[in-house]
């Protein structure tokens, strides 16, 4: 009886099969003497294996719902989690469409970015070199934004013109704001009697270079002039080189092909073209005022 | 060389393009420390992410606990609860799946008592003590037979769980920790706040109990 006590508290030891030789070679003795030992050892043996059989119960499908609700409950989401999540690597629950929508998206704009045209270097330095006005806004007439902080992406490369045979060497130009006229003409020709026309010109306006500056300017105002429906508003002579100043009122909508005009002859126009268009106005009546400087190239 | 990779597309905010190109390598599962860590940064994801890997199991113990589903997943979801608002305090000293368990232990026990208290412990069809039930046929296998057939009925099932049920807390958290979730002697010990030996004492005094029942039943 004392070696039955001893062995079945040793069920534990001799079940997980970690007791000693010597146990283990008394209790096959004992139970080889005593059929009552062995078989309750085989009962515990089949409790341990019933108990390790044992099926597992799952969850309700909706278990994981209400605890996602419950610990929201807890801590309600702040919109710091939520950026933390977007620019965290945890974002494992995105629908792989808006991944590859994601991935779609970032490819198109690569290829966009590196099969766009290529900057002009000159019309960089033209984009740098733009010289401040001299002269504010007059009493009545107000300057709207020119176009020489942005260049629009057309301008970035040059026309093609016919360049007559003694064209000066290409510079880049300098362009001023212009100057949107209000109401009628006497108002500007009134503001503009004094300081005069060249004073408030300075650099800061269009500036055609040409060896025949005077046919160019003549030519300028007997045919581009009325076909744009503009006007001179000023002219004078600045110096005995020949330097022809125009004060010229023009509606806004036709100031790129002005622009373009000029190029056509011959001369070169900086920081504008045919395709500027100055700020709309909802008026047709909108001019806009520009001082045109034509002028033999330095040497 | 991927956790570069990663964080290289974390800063140019591509988490995305991660995540993507982490679904396509199938990056490998994260450890229960590297979640137990983004959860103490605040990381609710990392906490989901832990729970989706063990709700499960712990539900499976809160039912061996409570013996009803209702109940059992009432108490899965208060423990939880209750590790994710105490994971700050997880020391690391142990792994992540003994200290929810202890917690889970813990609650399971308080939740038996509570309601045997109260008499509203459901679904038990068992009775204490004296069963003079009589089994059926189909429930009475042959004790000398093999294991596999004599286990393999679906009844067993039912008569194992209605040993379980009349085991102490004490003895019925012991058994579930060991024979039904499998973890060893020492993590037991830990979880427990026991000696290995009174551990192993109890474990033993619990299976001789189911030992008894099973035996009464089926013989």
């Amino acid at each position: 009886m004392k070696e039955c006590n001893l062995i079945c508290g040793s069920f534990l030891a001799l079940q997980d099969g970690d007791g000693s030789r010597e146990l283990s070679e008394q209790a096959a003795r004992h139970f080889d003497a005593c059929p009552d030992c062995r078989e309750e050892f085989q009962w515990y043996g089949l409790a341990v294996h019933a108990l390790s059989r044992i099926e597992p119960v799952e969850p309700p499908p909706d278990f994981l719902r209400q605890l996602n609700r419950r610990l929201d409950e807890l801590r309600p989401p702040s919109y710091l989690d939520h950026i933390r999540e977007f620019f965290s690597f945890s974002a494992r629950h995105i629908p792989i469409p808006v991944g590859v929508c994601a991935l779609v998206a970032c490819a198109v704009l690569g290829v966009l970015l590196y099969q766009g045209p290529p900057l002009d270097p000159a019309s960089l330095v033209s984009m740098v070199r733009q010289e401040p006005a001299t002269s504010g806004p007059e009493a009545g007439v107000t300057a709207p934004p020119g176009p020489q902080t942005t260049v629009p992406a057309e301008k970035r490369r040059r026309p093609q013109v016919s360049l007559p045979v003694d064209a000066p060497e290409i510079r880049p130009l300098a362009m001023a704001p212009k100057r949107r006229l209000t109401g009628e003409y006497g108002t500007l020709s009134k503001s503009l009697r004094n300081p005069t026309i060249a004073d408030i010109v300075g650099a800061d306006n269009v500036t055609v270079e040409s060896h025949t500056a005077a046919t160019v300017a003549e030519s300028f105002k007997h045919h581009v002039l009325p076909r744009l429906n503009g006007r001179i508003v000023e002219e004078q002579v600045k110096n005995a080189d020949g330097e022809i100043v125009l004060g010229v009122a023009i509606p806004s909508s036709a100031y790129g092909a002005m622009n373009s005009e000029l190029l056509n002859h011959g001369a070169l126009v900086s920081g504008a073209g045919s395709g500027v268009q100055p700020p709309r106005r909802s008026q047709t009546d909108d001019y806009v005022r520009v001082y045109i400087r034509f002028t033999r190239p330095q040497q | 060389m991927e956790r570069f990779l990663e964080t290289i597309l974390g800063l140019l905010c591509l988490n995305w393009v991660s995540w993507f190109v982490g679904a396509i390598v199938e990056a490998p599962e994260e450890s229960d420390d590297q979640l137990v860590k983004e959860c103490v940064q605040g990381n609710r994801k990392a906490f989901d992410r832990l729970v989706e890997k063990y709700h499960k199991r712990i539900y499976n113990l809160a039912y061996r606990f409570v013996n009803d589903p209702e109940e059992a997943s009432d108490l899965a979801q208060e423990i939880f609860t209750a590790a994710f608002q105490n994971i700050k305090r997880f020391r690391g000293d142990a792994k992540f799946s003994t200290w929810l368990f202890q917690i889970a232990s813990n609650r399971g026990k308080n939740r038996f008592k509570y309601l045997k208290r109260r008499g509203l412990l459901g679904n038990r069809s068992h009775s204490d003590g004296d069963d003079d039930r009589e089994p059926t046929d189909s429930s009475v296998p042959d004790p000398s037979a093999n294991p596999e057939e004599l286990l393999a009925g679906a009844q067993i099932q039912k008569i194992v769980q209605d040993a379980i049920d009349d085991l102490e807390p004490d003895h019925r958290e012991i058994v579930i920790l060991r024979d039904i979730e499998g973890f060893s002697y020492e993590e037991i010990a830990h979880m427990l706040n026991l000696p290995e030996g009174t551990t192993k004492s109890r474990l033993h005094r619990a299976r001789m109990i189911v030992k008894d029942k099973l035996k009464k039943v089926l013989s």
